[in-house]
């Protein structure tokens, strides 16, 4: 992991195939089930998808993304890098101000970022924090209504302990939301490296820049 | 001869008679070619056609016509009685007692205003009872203060669409015979009728009338005279009416004096060939007579909406094979209705096969409950025999159960309804979340998307045309009902909760129509016709009073435009008028009376498969349905008591004075995925998303500018 | 586990996940009915107009051998067909042992009865020039008319013994040729029986220029006859009942149409009993009246004015009739062909082309046909159908003598003759094919499965209707479609 490419000197490995595979197949049906849930709550809007191919489309959509994650925890789990992913209380105090810092300050000051950023240590602090409220609570939210609404067909029992589908089905519509607003920043933050498309080629070469503030023998 | 005289109806079956040459001579070389002949030699062929075919088989025996008293008719000249006649074989008074259609209610009467209608002047659920406001006469129950309708009347004037036995046969007060009963009292409304004339209460003669007995000839003859049947109805002969029935089958002559038996159509014996009477099942053209247009009538359909066409006036069905596309009547898009106006009736299907008799072996009669007592038990093989059934055919004929089927509820959901027929898991691939669209939906949801014909929209009772009719509006037509130059557009009907016999609700197609009507008195019942009538009109046309109110233009003259009740004046006007002649306390009422549709679906390619039909703002569920082009007094209808739809939104008025129903955000509890539109919720996301776009754009743009800047300070 | 290998294992598994959901997701291709993609291209004909620069043609046959200089091999191929011959392959009739060759050239029907002896009159449709009588010479390839089926023009036109008709600008024609179009088919094809629409029923002048009510393939579509009557080498696929017995060359529907069409699978179900043909032609003879029934044994009477529909003098007395509904009987392709010389009993109608095939035949189908039902000469004593010679000046329409017409028509047919006649009741089926109406018209299920309706299911074989009382595969009348009893 993370070493160095021979042929491009400077450039560190960040993303293995597999994860970039993984991110961008995520990305894909992240954007397709935002794209078609859209469709399904405001049909009229849409109309070119057509309503009954966007119900399907959500649905697939749904279970791509639903068995990926899956898969990712498998991987990151037996792979024991899932540590990377926890924030401590650290991130959040000093280091998430000082980041926060960064972006309302700093970046128009031309001050160098705050933080290094390798392969080891590729998550920033506000990014570990707000991954993991994604990924422990807007995923399981997403996940749990919307198989409690894919579910309303064989298991209407089990709908009516979560309040029915109005409860379920206003939950789903607000974590949507949610997302939608969170991909927007996401992708914007994608610019915020050393370059603007720095972040976003290192996700598809799986090689970047290493940004080391001084040099931290391993 | 014989051979001869088979060719000459081949012939004429194949539309050539007059061609056949009448003289047996033989047909072979022709005379001498010299003389001219004035008329050219017809073919001499004794096979010009298609083969004769086999008669079908009759089955049914001879039948002896018999009187009241079980004496032939032919001797005695008597009024027929079938009671008498077919009960040689047939458990008549079994078939009368067992027979919704005949008892009309009588049998579920009731103490007035304590009917599930809760309307206070209903006395039972039937037509013998409860009210309706597209007939309007009320039924005057016994002990009344005063007499509107008497049962004498109510035969002349709705016997047209009873049966016969029942009320028309029996006092509901003592169950004795109509005609063996005495006058009690001047207001008893089994012996009494109003006179129009007097407007006082007038003694019914019974005896010269008689009663209307079961009249099995009416649905089990192929060609019963219904017209004869209901002319006798309205002139008061009732005991006549059986046998005008027979007028077309040429047993009964009519003349001057009354009906005359017709010897030479009878046997030697004096009975009658159940072939000249045509005996059978009943048949969808039975039924037509009374419930409007079902019938196998073949191309082009054309029909009338009017009360004689209940299903049509009432719902817009037409129950009929023929094509829409080569229909008579001015449908618009008729080319691309490339569709029977019935599926069921265009696959064969009679009404009776849906609405059999109960104890018919050769249908299984639905459990009314969910529960199977022998589980092991898919099929029961002890069958009602065929002879039990012929000697008691159970004639309370197995129904639906929708909202204006108000009679013997007792039997609501005893009908094969489509999941008895149809497996809709089968076929629904297409469709997602199966269950729960069959659990929230009723069939007929989405296979009956739009119905054809125009319906009753609304009637207004509060005044009558010059014609002394109601004012009435369709929906489904543009321009005049029943005018050939409107077009039939058809309508698409509403969507509303409808509870089924299991007690879920499910959504279903239905058809509002309004009522709007003066009331009087505490408890209230409508004005009367008659006093309605003396407080508008004069001898001369509207009474002076009415054309001052209403006159708009001041012409002196009331248009149609004008003769409508919206402002608190002319509602006061009317009413002054109703209380000069006699109305207490005057008042409008409304009313809604939901109908059920279930017949006139189309093929299952017609169906509703838009799934945004109803998953969008504004769609099926919960879009607005237009009940009435004005309110008559501002009064808004109210839903009749006794129906099985839910209306759970809200009637109102709008500015320019239509009234509108508009379903409830969740009719019947049904969350419509897309149906809601923008809620709060989507405000508050949108602003997120929306905020969130314009921070990066204001962070990328201030990011920009900062770097072209120092890029400037750095050269 | 290393990061490595369960990066792997991961990968695959989520690509295998995509993969499946994406083929759940493409819809599956139903068997539909796509008849246009069996049409074959509509080509531009070689203009021709320029040719012949010069030329004058003093007859037909020389046309013929302007065209074979080009088209050697044209004449050749036609004169191997039905259309030069007026025989088709050898066959083995139903009710007979050995093959032969049948066709106009030597059949009987009830119509004008026989060619034999009235060349000249019958010729005129011949795809030849100058069939006078027996003697006519089939190997001369000259003789072939090129220009009644090929030209374009709409000018050219036969006359007696199939000789262009007099005026006819040969030039004119020969310029026009290109492929032939319907009017030159329905030249003969409309008129057969000697006048519009009085055969066929299904084919008439109307097919000229039809609109879409009266055939739905020639009207909406503008087929061309040969589009569906498909033309290798001057063999046109299809055959007539009326002059071949057995069910050769033949095509269908389905040539084009899926075999189970419809979106109903109870209509596709009907097809195991039903032509296509029963439902979708409603009615023939749309527009033009046809002639139903024809009388010889009233012809020679004087009546003046008569309605030719009613009557003629020379013919006898007719029945015509417009938008005739079929009749409908089994047939499974062959039919017991009358061949000149069969006895018949003359008590009874003679069938002369009876359809083979009845409820318990597999390949039988119920199909519509128009019945011409005739009343014509036979001998008495040998108990054969006569053959009168009607055309010329010795012929019965000359001399209205039936004695000699008889006679001289006998010696042309090489038919006995005692001497003493009669007639004898016939009937002739017409299979019918043409004037497909739209889908929207066609036969609803109460046009059958009603009392009084269209079909006789008795006469058909059936207990009773059988959407009651059972399909014949279903009471085991039949073995099923793949010889399996349900």
């Amino acid at each position: 992991m993370g070493s160095a490419n021979a042929s491009s000197p400077g450039l560190v490995r960040f993303y293995t195939l597999y994860e970039r595979l993984w991110h961008w197949l995520q990305a894909l049906s992240a954007v397709a089930l935002l794209l078609t849930g859209f469709a399904i709550a405001f049909p009229a809007a849409f109309a070119p998808l057509g309503f009954a191919s966007a119900v399907a489309v959500h649905h697939a959509a749904a279970w791509v993304l639903l068995v990926n994650a899956g898969l990712a925890l498998f991987y990151n789990l037996a792979s024991g890098l899932i540590r990377r992913y926890v924030p401590s209380v650290k991130d959040i105090f000093p280091l998430g101000m000082h980041h926060a810092r960064y972006y309302v300050l700093g970046i128009f000051r031309g001050e160098p970022h705050p933080f290094e950023r390798t392969p080891e240590k590729r998550l920033l602090p506000l990014q570990k924090v707000t991954y993991f409220l994604i990924l422990n609570v807007l995923l399981p939210l997403m996940a749990l209504t919307g198989l409690l609404k894919l579910g309303a067909d064989s298991q209407p029992e089990l709908l009516g302990w979560f309040g029915g589908m109005p409860v379920v089905a206003v939950l789903h519509r607000l974590g949507a939301w949610l997302f939608a607003a969170f991909l927007i920043l996401h992708v914007y933050m994608t610019t915020t490296g050393s370059t603007w498309w720095a972040n976003l080629r290192t996700m598809l070469t799986g090689y970047g820049q290493a940004e080391c503030r001084e040099e931290e023998p391993k | 001869m014989s051979l001869r005289r088979a060719a000459l109806v081949a012939l004429a079956g194949l539309g050539l008679a007059g061609l056949a040459r009448a003289d047996d001579g033989a047909p072979s070389v022709s005379a001498d070619p010299a003389a001219p002949q004035a008329a050219p030699p017809p073919v001499t062929l004794e096979h010009a056609g298609p083969p004769a075919r086999e008669p079908r088989h009759e089955i049914h025996p001879a039948t002896p016509l018999l009187d009241a008293q079980g004496e032939p008719v032919l001797r005695s000249g008597r009024p027929v009685s079938f009671m008498r006649s077919c009960a040689g074989c047939h458990d008549t008074a079994f078939i009368a007692a067992h027979n919704y259609h005949a008892q009309a209610g009588l049998d579920e009467l009731a103490e007035p205003g304590r009917t599930e209608s809760g309307r206070p002047w209903d006395t039972g659920p039937g037509l013998f009872g409860r009210w309706d406001p597209l007939t309007y006469r009320a039924l005057t129950p016994p002990g009344a203060a005063s007499l509107d309708l008497g049962t004498a009347e109510w035969i002349q004037r709705l016997g047209a669409r009873h049966v016969g036995g029942g009320p028309a046969e029996r006092s509901r007060i003592d169950g004795q015979l109509l005609d063996a009963r005495g006058p009690r009292g001047a207001w008893d409304p089994d012996s009494h009728v109003l006179d129009p004339a007097s407007g006082e209460p007038r003694a019914w003669d019974w005896k010269a009338s008689g009663t209307v007995e079961l009249n099995c000839m009416l649905c089990h003859a192929a060609a019963p005279d219904n017209a004869a049947r209901i002319q006798a109805l309205q002139q008061g002969r009732f005991a006549w009416a059986s046998t005008a029935t027979l007028l077309g089958t040429g047993l009964v002559a009519r003349d001057e004096a009354g009906f005359r038996y017709l010897a030479a159509a009878f046997e030697p014996d004096g009975s009658v060939r159940a072939e000249r009477l045509g005996l059978g099942r009943a048949r969808s053209a039975s039924c037509r007579q009374c419930h409007g247009r079902a019938c196998r009538c073949s191309d082009p359909v054309v029909f009338e909406n009017s009360l004689q066409n209940w299903s049509a006036e009432t719902g817009g069905a037409i129950y009929s094979p023929a094509r829409a596309r080569l229909s008579g009547m001015n449908l618009a898009g008729k080319d691309g209705l490339d569709m029977p106006w019935d599926v069921h009736a265009e696959r064969l299907l009679e009404c009776s096969d849906c609405h059999h008799a109960p104890n018919n072996p050769a249908f299984d009669l639905k459990r009314a409950g969910p529960e199977r007592p022998l589980l092991h038990l898919a099929f029961d093989a002890r069958r009602t025999s065929v002879e039990d059934y012929l000697w008691r055919p159970d004639h309370e004929l197995v129904k639906g159960h929708t909202s204006q089927g108000t009679a013997a509820r007792r039997l609501d959901g005893s009908m094969r309804d489509c999941r008895d027929c149809h497996d809709a898991q089968a076929v629904h691939d297409f469709l997602p979340f199966k269950r729960t669209h069959f659990e929230r939906l009723a069939c007929e949801a989405c296979h009956l998307p739009r119905l054809l014909a125009p319906a009753r929209m609304s009637t207004d009772w509060t005044l009558l045309g010059p014609d002394r009719q109601p004012r009435v509006s369709h929906r489904g037509v543009e321009g005049p009902v029943n005018d050939p130059a409107s077009l039939v557009t058809g309508f698409e009907p509403a969507l509303l909760p409808h509870r089924t016999q299991a007690g879920s609700l499910r959504l279903a197609p239905h058809n509002l129509t309004s009522a709007w009507f003066w009331v009087q008195g505490e408890p209230p019942a409508p004005v009367r016709l008659l006093d309605l009538e003396r407080a508008l009109f004069s001898p001369e046309g509207y009474h002076p009073a009415v054309t001052a109110a209403l006159d708009a233009d001041g012409d002196g003259q009331l248009r149609e435009a004008e003769l409508r009740l919206d402002t608190p004046a002319e509602v006061a006007a009317v009413a002054a008028r109703l209380e000069a002649v006699g109305v207490r306390a005057p008042r409008i009422q409304a009313e809604l009376q939901p109908y059920t549709l279930g017949h006139g679906v189309p093929p299952a390619r017609w169906a509703l498969r838009d799934c945004t039909a109803c998953h969008a703002p504004g769609g099926r569920v919960t879009r607005a349905f237009a009940l009435a082009d004005h309110a008559p007094g501002g009064v808004l209808p109210r839903v009749v008591g006794d129906t099985r739809t839910e209306l759970a939104g809200r009637i109102s008025a709008g500015a320019d004075g239509r009234v509108t129903y508009q379903a409830a955000a969740r009719p019947g509890g049904a969350y419509v995925h897309g149906a809601q539109g923008l809620t709060w919720l989507d405000v508050l996301g949108l602003l997120l998303v929306v905020g969130t776009g314009v921070g990066v754009m204001v962070h990328g743009g201030l990011r920009i500018l900062v770097q072209r800047r120092r890029g400037r300070a750095g050269r | 586990m290393s990061a490595r290998r369960a990066g792997w294992a991961a990968a695959v598994l989520a690509l295998a996940l995509v993969g499946a959901l994406a083929w759940t997701l493409v819809p599956a291709r139903a068997e539909a009915d796509r008849p246009r993609e069996h049409l074959r291209p509509r080509l531009t004909p070689t203009d021709h107009s320029g040719l012949f620069e010069g030329k004058r043609f003093a007859d037909g046959p020389a046309v013929t051998r302007a065209c074979l200089e080009c088209h050697p091999r044209a004449a050749e191929e036609l004169m191997q067909t039905s259309h030069w011959l007026w025989l088709g392959d050898p066959e083995v009739v139903p009710g007979h042992q050995e093959p032969v060759r049948i066709g106009k050239r030597n059949l009987i029907n009830n119509f004008c009865i026989s060619i034999e002896g009235n060349w000249p009159r019958c010729t005129i449709c011949h795809a030849g020039y100058g069939w006078r009588d027996a003697s006519f010479d089939f190997s001369r390839a000259e003789l072939v008319d090129c220009l009644v089926c090929h030209d374009r023009s709409g000018t050219y036109s036969k006359g007696a013994s199939g000789l262009p008709a007099e005026g006819v600008d040969l030039l004119a024609a020969a310029r026009s040729v290109g492929r032939p179009g319907r009017d030159n088919c329905g030249a003969c094809h409309f008129s057969g029986g000697g006048g519009d629409a009085v055969k066929h029923g299904d084919l008439d002048g109307s097919l000229a220029r039809p609109v879409e009510r009266v055939d739905v393939h020639m009207g909406r579509e503008d087929f061309a006859c040969t589009e569906c009557h498909r033309t290798e080498h001057h063999r046109i696929r299809g055959r007539m009942i009326s002059v071949s017995a057995t069910d050769t060359n033949q095509f269908g529907c389905t040539a084009c149409h899926a075999a189970r069409p419809h979106a109903s699978t109870r209509l596709n179900d009907h097809l195991s009993a039903v032509a296509c043909q029963t439902c979708h032609l409603p009615e023939v003879a749309r527009s033009l009246p046809t002639k139903v029934v024809w009388d010889w044994s009233t012809a020679g009477a004087d009546v003046p004015q008569a309605d030719p529909h009613h009557y003629m003098k020379i013919k006898g007395s007719f029945v015509y009739q417009t938008g005739l509904v079929p009749e409908y009987g089994w047939f499974n392709g062959d039919v017991a062909r009358y061949l000149k010389g069969d006895p018949i009993d003359p008590t009874a109608v003679v069938h002369i082309n009876k359809p083979q095939g009845d409820i318990h035949d597999p390949r039988a189908l119920i199909w519509p046909f128009k019945i011409h039902r005739g009343k014509q000469p036979y001998d008495v004593e040998h108990r054969v159908l006569l053959v009168p010679k009607t055309v010329g000046q010795d012929g019965y329409w000359t001399t209205f003598d039936w004695g000699q017409a008889l006679a001289l028509g006998a010696q042309a047919a090489g038919l006995p003759f005692s001497g003493k006649f009669a007639f004898a009741e016939t009937d002739m089926h017409w299979n019918l094919n043409h004037m497909v109406a739209p889908k929207g018209r066609s036969l609803q299920c109460t046009d059958c499965h009603t009392e009084g309706g269209r079909m006789d299911w008795r006469a058909l074989g059936y207990p009773g209707d059988p959407a009651r009382m059972g399909g014949r595969v279903m009471r085991r009348l039949v073995a099923g479609p793949q010889g399996v009893e349900p």
